[in-house]
């Protein structure tokens, strides 16, 4: 295993300093990652996904749980002892032009992590390994990020992630902005790249057709909690908690005779300033029952497949014609 | 470009002010007093017979000097202040910017005088003065970019891979935030020359028989009916500077943003 | 019967490099009570289109010619003044951002006022037909939500919102542009559903730009497919997704993973790089990247028609 996260909750303050309000952003979230492995964290704008990668990371303060990388306790860490570890976990984000320095050339910029850590080589002949590495020309050494179309840019962002041959990478929506003939090419290379360096990922997205295809376990998060996970698999054969086989159903695909068998959700997302009690998925759930408003249902934080649901859906089902509570 | 020749030109003729002309600025003779520009005085004489060409070169040398070493010493310290402002913690930046707003809301002249009163006049005063006055501003600046590109993701992806806060600051920030700060500085290099020209006038700066290009523009003003050609001599060189400087900003702001350079 | 027709709309910008011709004899309608799609990848055209539409060009761009004929009437003889008019009342947008379209400093009542300023209807009526605009895109306390603030609501019911004041003057055309992109799954599924719902209760007709192959095919009628400023393929929604004739429509169909139903590895992808639009290549514009490229290729293909189906590639034999 190369990274534990056992009941990990982050909270943020809100609000004027008379009235600070704490949000529990992600609330007790528990996965193991194997070494070469992909992960896939799944869930809309708002579930925690983006906050949970970044408190990995250590770029977030967390305020209760244990995180472990490479046997060594992450939480606990000073910045001191975070740097040789964040040589081996590299991170991507969203943006790909813009999670490069603007005043910095491509060469420059893919070679960066041997500057941080201090590492001698032959600089200008590691860029043009890293980006041959990642299917960019030379040439591109001298460019500047904005003259970068978004795919090329995210091949950067990739060749600087792989720089110093990391355990794990940690890709938070590595295909948004993309367009649709440009997104195969990038995953393509996460998955050749993971296989010949032999590397785990943490791939967070909200794009549930990308994580089919490259991802070997996943997890659904929902306001900051893991609903279910299990292999991929078997997830989409067989989703079990209503949220999973909502998201399911959700994905228009370009079929315009599809059959939709769509799971319509009846209201918003509640805040995370109120969360609701009991299944905090009661309130939109179509299969709720009156005792998901009052129980928590049982969270297992195990390695093996899990579902927060009292009444976990068998394959195929259909939501009641009529919710049994409002 | 043409900027970057104008500048050149200034300073070179301020450095080799000793070979350029064979006069020296501050030989009397009452004899040549308010002679017009010949071949012998390129720009004339002043009051007291002095050769204004070689008075313009080597005031150069002081105002030049006097400007960039004060805007320079400004631009380290302000652009350390800002960084730390606002990359530092909250209550760090909440400080120094009150602290900031303290300085700026002496007057320039009130501070001179104190200085003055307090060191005697000298060009260190001058100096210390646009130290004081500058800093302020350029510190804002620098730290209100640096605020904005606190939570750039490109910011946080240096993190992300280790780079400790004085990389960051260096290598990510930096770079990003001196481009408009360089441009205003040498847009402020005038400013400064004519602080020092105003000083030296109200005998808080240079002492004469130094010479000063804003002592000379003084001295023109008095015979500005009769000679022209002294207040000339003592204008034309802070117009050519301040179109020179202005012109460098320019070209920096192209050199320091390679995305208005992509646009032609 | 169209309510919009494109006529060989051809749009320049002046650049430093020379003329880009983002637009090349661009031609398609919108039917009566239809809803038709542009899909297109970045660079395609499909907000210089919008644009041209709109009349809202930037300062170097240029109709140099064609036609944008608005219920029989052409848009860009249009002056400024009529465009106003036009914009807004006969034609509505929504955008990829909501809050492009929401003061953030206005309640969304006064917004929704502001809207209804050319009817004659009083006060407390145009705040009624508010309300019930705003209970037919489902925000929920219809009353209480015309004195908030557009900040006060999540991402999709501000988008809600925009579509609710868009189709406030019940417009003959809804311009959309990627009005699902910014959304979530659940929410861009239920903003479809909601559009639909709209359009047959309004009965206006509907240009959905996108880039969602996905959202298109649930969405519309028919398709229009551009690449590098020009329309290479246009049919019905079942024509273009279940028999495309132009390679990239082929080759893009093939490339969203949605469209995979068993698990791979390997995405198909379509490598290479549009062309630069300041020196368009002389035939086909889609030759380069198109692996079934014969020397035919190098000269301008014909549009094609086949029961109303079009293609712009030599390889179609009607």
């Amino acid at each position: 295993m190369i990274l534990t996260v056992r009941d990990l909750e982050v909270t943020f303050r809100v609000g004027p300093w008379f009235n600070r309000q704490p949000i529990l952003a992600v609330a007790g979230v528990s996965f193991d990652v194997d070494a070469g492995e992909t992960f896939a964290l799944v869930g809309e704008s708002g579930s925690g996904k983006t906050t949970l990668a970044h408190a990995i990371n250590g770029l977030q303060d967390i305020s209760r749980g244990e995180m472990a990388f490479m046997s060594q306790r992450i939480e606990t860490s000073s910045p001191g002892e975070m740097k040789p570890l964040r040589r081996h976990m590299a991170m991507m984000f969203q943006d790909p032009v813009g999670s490069l320095s603007p005043r910095m050339k491509v060469g420059d910029l893919v070679v960066e992590p041997f500057r941080i850590h201090g590492i001698q080589a032959n600089l200008q002949e590691e860029a043009r390994r890293l980006l041959s590495l990642v299917g960019l020309s030379g040439d591109f050494s001298d460019r500047y990020p904005h003259q970068l179309s978004g795919g090329q840019a995210r091949r950067v962002g990739v060749a600087r992630a792989i720089a110093l041959n990391p355990k794990l990478i940690i890709a938070d929506e590595p295909t948004a902005g993309l367009d649709v003939s440009v997104q195969g090419e990038v995953l393509n290379l996460l998955n050749d790249l993971r296989e010949r360096l032999g590397l785990a990922m943490i791939i967070i997205t909200h794009n549930l057709h990308v994580v089919h295809h490259v991802a070997d376990r996943m997890a659904v998060m929902y306001l900051g909690r893991i609903v279910e996970a299990g292999e991929t698999e078997e997830m989409f054969r067989a989703p079990a908690h209503p949220y999973t086989a909502t998201l399911l159903s959700a994905n228009p695909e370009p079929d315009p005779d599809k059959a939709r068998n769509r799971i319509s959700l009846p209201a918003e997302v509640p805040s995370l300033l109120a969360r609701p009690p009991g299944c905090e998925f009661h309130t939109r759930c179509p299969w709720a029952q009156a005792r998901c408003a009052r129980e928590t249902p049982y969270t297992e934080n195990g390695r093996k497949r899990h579902v927060a649901c009292h009444t976990p859906l068998a394959p195929g089902a259909r939501p009641p014609a009529t919710r049994s509570i409002q | 470009m043409f900027g970057v020749v104008l500048v050149l030109l200034m300073i070179g003729g301020a450095v080799f002010a000793d070979l350029l002309v064979a006069a020296e600025p501050n030989r009397i003779s009452p004899r040549d007093r308010f002679q017009g520009p010949s071949l012998a005085h390129l720009m004339g004489t002043d009051q007291l017979g002095r050769d204004l060409f070689s008075r313009v070169l080597h005031g150069g040398r002081i105002a030049l000097s006097v400007a960039l070493i004060s805007i320079a010493a400004s631009l380290v310290i302000g652009v350390v202040l800002g960084l730390i402002a606002g990359y530092g913690p909250r209550w760090l930046d909440n400080l120094m910017i009150l602290l900031f707003d303290a300085i700026k809301s002496f007057p320039t002249v009130m501070l001179a005088l104190a200085l003055v009163t307090l060191f005697g006049p000298s060009l260190t005063a001058v100096m210390v003065v646009v130290v004081l006055v500058n800093v302020p501003g350029y510190a804002r600046i620098i730290r209100t970019q640096t605020l904005a590109l606190k939570s750039a993701q490109f910011v946080t992806a240096a993190q992300s891979m280790g780079a400790g806060t004085a990389r960051v600051l260096r290598a990510h920030v930096l770079p990003n935030v001196i481009g408009p700060l360089l441009i205003l500085a040498s847009m402020d290099i005038p400013v400064v020359i004519a602080i020092e020209a105003g000083m030296s006038f109200l005998g808080l700066g240079v002492r004469p028989p130094t010479p000063s290009w804003g002592a000379i523009l003084n001295d023109g003003f008095t015979a500005i009916r009769d000679t022209p050609w002294i207040a000339i001599a003592g204008g034309l060189p802070i117009i050519l500077t301040t179109l020179g400087f202005t012109f460098l900003g320019e070209t920096l702001r192209d050199v320091f943003d390679p995305r208005l350079k992509a646009r032609g | 019967m169209n309510v919009l027709g494109i006529r060989n709309l051809n749009v320049t910008f002046g650049t430093e490099g020379g003329p880009l011709r983002a637009l090349r004899n661009v031609s398609f309608d919108v039917p009566r009570h239809r809803i038709v799609g542009v899909v297109g990848e970045s660079g395609c055209g499909k907000s210089t289109l919008i644009n041209a539409i709109l009349g809202l060009l930037a300062d170097n761009g240029q109709v140099e010619s064609g036609q944008i004929l608005f219920e029989e009437r052409d848009l860009t003889q249009m002056d400024s003044l009529e465009m106003q008019a036009m914009r807004g009342s006969r034609i509505s947008t929504v955008f990829q951002d909501p809050m492009g379209a929401l003061n953030p400093v206005i309640s969304v009542g006064k917004q929704m006022l502001h809207i209804q300023y050319r009817s004659d209807l009083g006060r407390t009526e145009k705040n009624a037909r508010s309300v019930e605009m705003l209970r037919r895109v489902r925000i929920p306390d219809p009353k209480s939500a015309l004195s908030r603030y557009p900040h006060e609501f999540s991402g999709g019911m501000k988008q809600r919102i925009a579509i609710a004041m868009a189709m406030m003057m019940e417009p003959v055309l809804l311009i959309a542009d990627e009005p699902t992109t910014a959304l979530d799954a659940t929410l861009e599924v239920a903003t479809i559903e909601l559009l639909q719902e709209l359009q047959a209760q309004i009965g206006c007709s509907v240009l959905f730009i996108s880039h969602h192959l996905g959202v298109i095919a649930e969405l519309c009628d028919d398709v229009v497919v551009m690449y590098a400023g020009e329309v290479v393929e246009r049919g019905t929604t079942r024509q273009i997704f279940h028999d495309p004739l132009h390679p990239y429509t082929e080759r893009l169909l093939r490339c969203d993973p949605a469209g995979q139903s068993t698990r791979t590895r390997h995405l198909p992808t379509i490598p290479g790089e549009i062309p630069d639009l300041r020196d368009p290549p002389k035939g086909c514009i889609f030759a380069d990247r198109c692996d079934r490229r014969e020397t035919i290729c190098e000269t301008a293909p014909p549009e094609v028609e086949m029961g109303g189906h079009r293609a712009c590639c030599h390889r179609v034999k009607p």
